[in-house]
């Protein structure tokens, strides 16, 4: 039963954990690289997520699988962040991208969004580009979900209007 | 949400499904070696070259940005200039100076305290900047700022200057509530009767690990040696969340609600978190068998009664949202989506006044009837059909007129802490860089231009106290924080 695989994949039931990475591996990779803007360093913290989950698992009570494996990136990733934060700075967007050594379009997701605030940013992303409903962004975020939906519509207003802007050059 | 807006949504879906998937989970997991070295540092190197050049074309040019200004509305402006931004990670000169508290602690004396004058020479505010690593929050006179080593420290601001504050106490325990394991870290920092908390732990606060069946959190509470704490079993469900007074200086614990709440009430296997009214005298708390069929109670805590609120309700607006207290007699009700109505149930009479009713754009042709939406709990904002903007009260149920801008559904507000100012932001013709703050006692709203240094960008903004702003700006290259402090001028 899908409520109970990560438990099993806790016990080490190696099928339970190679379905949840199956499953929702790009979700957590995606909101890792939202934050941290960085391939490599996403897919690390994909990896870490699924041997956490493999580790230490015991705390897990139920409740959405997407949103607790998002909530282990996500605070991987923050983490990381700063980490790093006290040795180098982030690359910017543009850098980023550069580092990935793919192509540009690939990440355009990410370029549109980056006008955005970091929280309104990272509920973009973690509702279209990880899948999360609003429900389970509010449990990652810890915030209610009229606070989710609210900024979500915003931040997509936000983009509207700069476009708008932008198209009508009207932006410095 | 409106059409052009669901067209870009869709359009960013679209791009986010070119997002590269996870890589194929290849035998088992095992920890990579950390690489040694990333590709960052020469480009960050390049990245402060180009800012460096930018910020001397900046400093040579101010014309470039009067005229961009120009092309809006603006009744003034401000600019901080380099000189007048205070450095935290490289105060000079720092002093140290004894406290209240009867510490030696850091005293950071602010630089220049700029007006933001109007055409006509009137002081609306005064600005201060401060350059920091990192600001992580600002609440009831405490301001969360990082250091340059990252090291999170809360400061206050006294006569001009930031003054660093030591924590009255660090709490780090194991404990255990209603047989419910938790920990808690935190450092408590006290200003006269105002209590700030700060999260020492290490573990995130929403995760639970292998060694805790909840999360426990403190929150300020009724007095400034005692705190809520709220435990959270099951937190991703919200499933049962129940709040206990936290003695700061002895650790003890006092059960309020035990004495308040009905057994069966207390062993519900959904159990919301406590709604307190501002005065702390009353509370309304959700409970059932799931958060679906859960009822409301209305929890008196000085008669230690509690009852269902659907008997005070008589009839409670149908699709209504949960409660928001509006004072200590008035609940607001509000329904949820759009078209919106909302209600106003005063307890002592069990009397409802209607606010407004079917506030919202009718789904076809996206016809502006009314618009609403929430500031506080004490006040929202109604937009007519024409654009003009009314201030709701919601004890009184007044609207007020509030003239000088342009009102659209993107337009944002926050109010002052105490409700006399209301910080506008995205109404129509306004640019990024545009700071409105509305005077709810004179209904007038000014308008002024906030020019950042140039690669900064705003990024929040929240109120210190109830007349100082602060707004969070971020350096695009290097996440560096500005923040600036907007004092208004009553």
């Amino acid at each position: 039963m899908a409520s109970g695989r990560i438990q099993r994949a806790a016990q080490g039931d190696g099928e339970a954990l190679a379905q949840l990475y199956e499953q929702y591996g790009t979700a957590v990779l995606r909101t890792a690289y939202g934050i941290l803007r960085e391939q490599p360093a996403a897919e690390d913290v994909l990896q870490e997520t699924f041997l956490r989950v493999r580790e230490r698992a015991g705390g897990y009570r139920g409740g959405s699988e997407r949103a607790y494996l998002t909530a282990i990136a996500r605070n991987l990733a923050l983490t990381a962040v700063e980490k790093r934060r006290r040795e180098e700075p982030l690359p910017d967007a543009e850098e980023a991208h550069k580092s990935t050594g793919g192509p540009e379009e690939k990440f355009a997701f990410f370029w549109e969004i980056d006008p955005l605030p970091p929280l309104e940013r990272e509920i973009v992303t973690l509702h279209l580009a990880a899948g999360l409903r609003h429900r389970e962004i509010a449990a990652v975020l810890n915030m209610s979900v009229s606070s989710v939906k609210k900024r979500y519509e915003r931040a997509i207003a936000a983009l509207r209007i700069r476009r708008e802007w932008e198209e009508r050059g009207m932006r410095r | 949400m409106n059409r052009e807006n669901r067209k870009l949504e869709k359009r960013l879906a679209a791009l986010a499904e070119k997002l590269p998937e996870a890589p194929k989970m290849k035998g088992a997991l095992s920890k990579k070696p950390e690489r040694a070295s990333r590709r960052v540092r020469p480009l960050a190197l390049c990245a402060a070259l180009l800012v460096l050049t930018l910020a001397a074309a900046f400093a040579f040019s101010p014309g470039l940005r009067g005229a961009v200004i120009a092309f809006f509305r603006v009744e003034g402006s401000v600019s901080p200039g380099e000189e007048n931004i205070t450095h935290l990670f490289t105060p000079a000169p720092t002093q140290r100076r004894q406290t209240t508290q009867e510490e030696t602690a850091q005293w950071i004396p602010l630089k220049a305290r700029l007006p933001g004058e109007t055409g006509s020479g009137e002081t609306v505010f005064f600005a201060q900047y401060v350059a920091a690593e990192d600001f992580l929050d600002a609440n009831r006179c405490f301001l969360t700022l990082a250091g340059e080593d990252g090291e999170k420290a809360c400061y206050t601001i006294e006569n001009g200057a930031l003054l660093r504050l030591s924590p009255a106490w660090q709490i780090r325990r194991e404990i255990t509530v209603c047989g419910i394991q938790g920990r808690l870290d935190y450092d408590v920092y006290r200003l006269g009767t105002q209590i700030a908390f700060q999260f020492r732990g290490e573990a995130w606060r929403f995760m639970i690990d292998g060694d805790r069946d909840a999360i426990f959190s403190l929150s300020p509470g009724p007095s400034a040696t005692e705190a809520y704490l709220t435990i959270y079993v099951n937190p991703q469900q919200e499933e049962w969340t129940y709040t206990v007074l936290y003695d700061l200086e002895s650790g003890g614990i006092t059960d309020f609600l035990a004495e308040c709440l009905p057994e069966e009430l207390l062993c519900s296997p959904w159990l919301g978190e406590l709604n307190l009214s501002p005065d702390g005298t009353r509370g309304i708390l959700l409970a059932g068998e799931s958060r679906e069929s859960a009822q409301s109670y209305l929890v008196d805590l000085v008669n230690k009664t509690c009852v269902p609120l659907e008997t005070l309700e008589k009839v409670r607006p149908e699709g209504s949202s949960p409660a928001v207290w509006v004072d200590e007699d008035r609940l607001l009700y509000a329904t949820e989506g759009w078209p919106c109505s909302a209600w106003v149930l005063r307890l002592s009479a069990g009397s409802w006044r209607t606010l407004f009713e079917e506030a919202g754009y009718l789904p076809q042709g996206e016809v502006c009837q009314w618009y609403y939406k929430g500031v506080d709990r004490r006040q929202g904002i109604l937009i007519d059909e024409s654009g003009q903007g009314y201030l709701l009260h919601y004890a009184s149920g007044e609207r007020q007129p509030v003239e000088g801008i342009t009102w659209n559904e993107n337009t944002s507000a926050l109010a002052s802490p105490g409700g006399r100012w209301i910080y506008l932001q995205g109404a129509e013709g306004w640019t990024e860089d545009a700071m409105a703050v509305l005077d709810t006692k004179t209904s007038c709203t000014w308008l002024f231009s906030r020019e950042l240094p140039k690669g900064y960008r705003q990024v929040s903004a929240c109120w210190y106290d109830d007349d100082i702003l602060c707004v969070q700006a971020k350096k695009e290259q290097t996440d560096e924080t500005l923040l600036c402090l907007y004092e208004m001028n009553p």
